[in-house]
């Protein structure tokens, strides 16, 4: 996979995505959507987006029209799209789950760009 | 519940074919299965309270509810049960039976746009007749149910499930890219946000997801209206309502303010009365067990 990113960046000369600068989005982007001044330290890679069978987990509690405008915001803001099957598969739960999401799609997508 | 003799009388239903979309043939069907609904004697009731208690005059609550239970049992027993039986048929019959020229005409002028209604009588029959019209929008549904196994094939894409994390996206995307969509917002699911409005004088509350929409996407909402007739159906459209600089509360309201003056005319139209009352989501779901124990028993004939 680092071989396909450093072709990527030599090839199409396109900036490596910082897994940090895309987690700073999504927390700008659910701030946004909850209209709420919530820390970093309440916005984790960990945290969950929706309540979960566990009580434990911290967890952000966001309903349709929360999500809907975050996901509205990395596209409009940034250009970073998620695609509807990924955003409904159960792998997009968590914060990092949707960083790593993020990731991986705009890189697929500087790998097509060309074509 | 006397299974054997509403599957006869649904093979009778099945028999006419699309003729049963029209004209009194379905009249003995509607009275035996709405002699049955379990939850018929609540949802009469609870209809008239609502009436009763909106701005609604010169009309006798009561009277009105008995109208409307039977449009609820033709839309969701006759419609629906017809639209599965035999869904190449009632999507050429859908195609021919609307008038769609307002709803065409409007589009032309404002873009891809949320189309929406309440939920009149024959809901599902027109939501197919807007399908498979030039306008073919994206369909919103609240989960799948049988008639997706039967729907025909090229209708697949355009149904939105809301059920789905990606439902608001994809409605999103969709107008962005100049693709109209269908959403009803006076049916309100659990954990849904809803917003509350007036309704003919009754704080009423609706689904959030619609102004959301409008505002996210920038496009208008086109509210619908119709009466279902034996001919042909014209769909009506008010005036669009816009989205520039005002707020999702705002956009809803006066959408909520243009299905408020149909109802005043038609009042027996509109299968959702008791959605003004503060009790609608235990009563919302005793209908839906009700019609779940029909359905399980119609399931038989199909």
């Amino acid at each position: 996979m680092e071989a396909l990113h450093l072709r990527a960046e030599n090839e199409f000369d396109v900036e490596p995505l910082a897994y940090d600068k895309v987690l700073d989005a999504i927390r700008a982007g659910i701030r946004i959507a909850k209209s709420v001044p919530l820390t970093d330290e309440e916005i984790t890679p960990s945290t969950y987006f929706w309540l979960t069978d566990s009580p434990d987990q911290s967890c952000l509690s966001l309903d349709s029209v929360d999500f809907l405008r975050l996901i509205v915001f990395l596209e409009e803001e940034y250009g970073w799209s998620i695609p509807e099957t990924d955003i409904d598969a159960s792998e997009c739960r968590t914060v990092g789950d949707m960083a790593s999401l993020v990731i991986k799609h705009v890189r697929g997508d500087h790998q097509r760009a060309p074509g | 519940m006397s299974s054997n003799h509403l599957v006869g009388a649904l093979r009778d239903l099945i028999d006419l074919g699309p003729d049963a979309f029209s004209g009194p043939h379905t009249n003995a069907f509607v009275e035996a299965v709405g002699r049955q609904h379990p939850a018929g004697t609540l949802y009469k009731k609870a209809t008239a309270e609502a009436i009763a208690c909106t701005e609604l005059s010169g009309v006798c609550p009561e009277d009105v509810a008995a109208e409307v239970y039977a449009n609820f049992i033709w839309t969701h027993f006759v419609c629906k049960l017809l639209m599965t039986a035999a869904p190449m048929q009632a999507a050429r019959f859908a195609q021919t039976h609307f008038d769609m020229s307002e709803p065409v005409s409007a589009v032309e002028a404002c873009g891809a746009s949320i189309l929406s209604c309440f939920h009149y009588s024959g809901y599902p029959l027109v939501a197919l007749g807007v399908a498979v019209s030039p306008l073919a929008p994206l369909i919103t549904k609240a989960r799948v149910d049988i008639m997706e196994h039967q729907a025909p094939d090229r209708l697949g894409d355009q149904v939105v499930y809301l059920s789905d994390r990606s439902a608001g996206v994809r409605l999103t995307r969709a107008l962005k890219q100049g693709k109209s969509v269908w959403v009803m917002l006076d049916v309100v699911l659990p954990s849904v946000r809803t917003i509350k409005t007036r309704l003919l004088g009754v704080e009423t509350s609706v689904g959030a997801g619609v102004g959301t929409l409008a505002l996210l996407s920038g496009r208008p909402c086109i509210p619908l209206s119709w009466e279902l007739q034996p001919g042909k159906t014209k769909l009506h459209t008010g005036a669009p309502v816009l989205t520039a600089e005002r707020s999702e509360e705002a956009v809803i309201q006066e959408f909520v303010t243009s299905q408020a003056a149909f109802i005043a005319e038609h009042p027996a139209q509109w299968l959702e009365w008791y959605s003004v009352l503060d009790e609608a989501p235990r009563i919302r779901a005793e209908v839906k067990r009700g019609n779940e124990e029909v359905w399980a028993c119609l399931a038989h004939a199909l």
